[in-house]
């Protein structure tokens, strides 16, 4: 049985048709990839799975039981832990407070009991704390336990999401873009991290990913979504070289990558070989020029790859507005 | 090192012994003026003490809203109100009588648990709504709530006001005053672990993100309630204590304008003590209780007796504005930023008055907007 599965997922907001007819699964201790251009709906599809939206049509099931419209405490009671694209921390809390917030499903004691003070609720709060450190001290930051996450850079805040999530105990957990503002090496540690700790709690994750290196090295399994349909889905080696993928996707991503002059070796590599995959979308570019770009989802491929092109570039600026302000 | 040596080095000022020494005789000074001055002047003063202290229940029930949940109450004085009626109907000894302890006792629970339920009322109405919407549906619901219930005549004592003598072992004012402290000692306890505990944690997150609340696995909804039931257990209780100390309940205190004036005053103490101090909202809390005695006092031997008189009833209502202005623009901490570190040397920390962490300054511009 399927730790995740997702059947014909659909959400429209007003005139856009955000999710149509999205199916896909995640398998038990399996780390799987949903990537698309910018606007592709994978975040919306995030906030169907944890509860925060509720979808038109289609189902969500965890483990078998349709959790469809749960909302998102009982889900993350339940064992969906997530991340946000913007950090989701309570900013004016220090790092342990924040990670003993994210245990409230673990603390176990009645609310009265925890207005009295009773031993048993002293008892608990000692544990959190315990466990709290212990997830400080797995991801190497134990000096900034008592600092106030506000004032932490975005690095460190994209990590200690991640300790937070891990701390609400998940069984599958929902990464959205975790690599977001690391450099090439940072998010290569990540991978490292990703599959560490995927081991350590036998979690299964689910993540949307821009950065192709690291979902290449960590994904079992990718789905590709394109204006909010579901595009491709294979082993990620497959999915690189998906025409339509390539031509949705990694193209726009090549361009990024060619404006990135001083990678590393490692990731200069990888760049050449999208630039070939970019060359081969530039051969096809200029007889897309002829049709005129339109916002509402269309299945041609030229239309979505011109779209998806400028979505990307648009990313590429946002990103660098990100690493600068963080 | 030899005994004489040791003694030397911590004799020295600065040293722990010698702040010590400080500390301990702040805690005497503060002990005596809180819980013997009142007694010593004797008079009215126990009675104003209780004013004070009934201000800073009231204080600590708001800052649970205000200042930890981010949700703003602008009719507080409602569930005052309701614990003050609760009590005063439930303990009422027609004229003479003394109120029994059982019964006392019994209408102090009353009015907690009255005012408690009327709160968590106002809460599942505003559950969606926040800000200016928020304080529009308090406000009217604090006067309508005022106007409709606390005018029901067979409640009120029809003009005259409902009798409810306090028992015979708080007859004096000096010990009803002593009994107020008890109760605020009580609410503190509370407070402080509410605040350890997974409810403040939930509460805090909420208020700074509902989204990352739910993530966490908090019920947003339930949480908030939980503040508003809380918040208004001791809005009642500080309304049950209002009765006794006047040894009536009159409904002309809760509605109308000076009902409004009220619901004013506790949004502005709680400001200005500042959001997230519990030390500066007692402080502020407790100043507005004696607002009036101070400036009597002040105002005696001046040549503005005659004025102050005169004007008296604008007077508070002007230097809570001024403060609350104050505090906006310059001080968004509020008195918090001076009384905190205070009260972080009296407990053996280090005296700093940059300290810890982010500056209330930003939860303060929450209200604000």
């Amino acid at each position: 049985m399927s730790v995740l599965e997702v059947s014909d997922l659909s959400i429209r907001f007003g005139g856009l048709q955000a999710l149509l007819d999205v199916t896909f699964k995640v398998d038990e201790y399996e780390i799987v990839g949903l990537i698309g251009p910018n606007g592709a709906g994978k975040t919306t599809a995030f906030n169907c799975i944890t509860g925060f939206y509720r979808p038109d049509r289609g189902h969500v099931f965890y483990r078998g039981q349709d959790v469809t419209g749960m909302p998102p405490h009982r889900k993350s009671a339940m064992g969906f832990g997530r991340t946000f694209q913007n950090v989701g921390m309570v900013k004016s809390s220090t790092v342990i407070e924040n990670l003993k917030t994210a245990q409230h499903a673990s603390a176990d004691y009645g609310v009265v009991s925890g207005l009295v003070g009773t031993g048993g609720v002293r008892e608990t709060e000692r544990r959190l704390e315990q466990r709290s450190d212990a997830l400080l001290e797995l991801l190497g930051l134990t000096d900034v336990r008592d600092s106030y996450v506000g004032g932490l850079p975005y690095g460190t805040l994209k990590l200690l999401e991640l300790g937070c999530a891990l701390a609400t105990q998940p069984d599958i957990l929902l990464l959205d873009e975790p690599s977001s503002g690391m450099g090439p090496e940072e998010s290569h540690d990540l991978g490292d991290r990703l599959i560490e700790l995927r081991r350590e709690f036998d979690l299964t994750m689910l993540l949307i990913e821009h950065h192709v290196p690291l979902v290449t090295r960590v994904c079992d399994y990718v789905y590709v979504l394109n204006f909010g349909q579901l595009l491709a889905e294979g082993a990620p080696s497959v999915i690189q070289t998906h025409p339509e993928v390539v031509a949705a996707y990694l193209g726009g991503e090549a361009a990024d990558a060619l404006e990135q002059t001083s990678a590393p070796a490692e990731e200069a590599a990888l760049a050449a070989e999208e630039h070939e995959a970019a060359g081969y979308v530039r051969e096809r570019a200029p007889a897309q020029k002829k049709s005129p770009v339109k916002k509402v989802a269309k299945k041609t491929t030229k239309t979505a790859k011109a779209t998806a092109k400028k979505a990307t570039a648009k990313k590429a600026v946002a990103a660098e507005t990100a690493a600068e302000e963080s | 090192m030899t005994a004489e040596a040791s003694l030397a080095h911590h004799a020295r000022p600065g040293t722990p012994v010698a702040s010590w020494v400080g500390r301990v005789i702040v805690w005497l000074g503060l002990g005596y003026l809180v819980l013997l001055l009142p007694g010593a002047i004797g008079g009215e003063a126990s009675l104003d003490a209780s004013q004070a202290a009934i201000y800073v229940l009231i204080g600590l029930s708001l800052h649970i809203l205000i200042g930890y949940t981010g949700q703003i109450s602008l009719g507080h004085q409602a569930f005052v109100g309701t614990g003050s009626l609760v009590a005063a109907n439930v303990v009422s000894t027609g004229t003479s009588h003394a109120a029994e302890p059982v019964h006392f006792g019994l209408s102090l629970v009353a009015a907690a648990a009255a005012a408690a339920a009327a709160a968590v009322v106002l809460g599942a109405v505003a559950l969606r709504i926040t800000g200016l919407y928020l304080a529009l549906v308090t406000l009217v619901f604090g006067s309508v709530a005022a106007n409709a219930i606390f005018s029901i005549s067979s409640l009120n004592g029809h003009e005259a006001g409902v009798t409810a003598l306090r028992p015979a072992s708080l007859v004096t004012d000096y010990r009803f005053y002593l009994f107020c402290l008890l109760l605020i000692v009580l609410v503190m306890y509370v407070d402080i672990q509410l605040g350890k505990s997974k409810t403040g944690r939930a509460l805090a997150a909420l208020q700074e993100n509902e989204l990352v609340a739910q993530a966490f696995a908090v019920n947003v909804m339930k949480f908030k309630l939980i503040a508003f039931a809380l918040s208004g257990a001791f809005a009642g209780l500080a309304g049950a204590l209002y009765t006794y100390r006047v040894q009536s309940f009159s409904d002309k205190n809760f509605s109308g304008t000076p009902g409004f004036n009220l619901a004013l005053i506790f949004v502005v103490m709680v400001v200005v003590g500042g959001l997230g101090s519990r030390a500066g909202v007692v402080v502020a809390s407790a100043f507005f209780g004696l607002i009036d005695v101070l400036l009597d006092l002040a105002a005696k031997h001046t040549f503005m007796a005659q004025y102050y008189s005169d004007h008296k009833q604008y007077v508070s209502g002007l230097i809570g504005a001024l403060l609350l202005l104050q505090t906006v623009i310059l001080n968004p901490g509020g008195l918090g930023q001076v009384v905190d570190p205070v009260a972080r040397w009296l407990r053996g920390g280090r005296f700093s008055l940059h300290g810890h962490g982010p500056t209330s300054g930003s939860r303060a511009a929450d209200v604000r907007a």
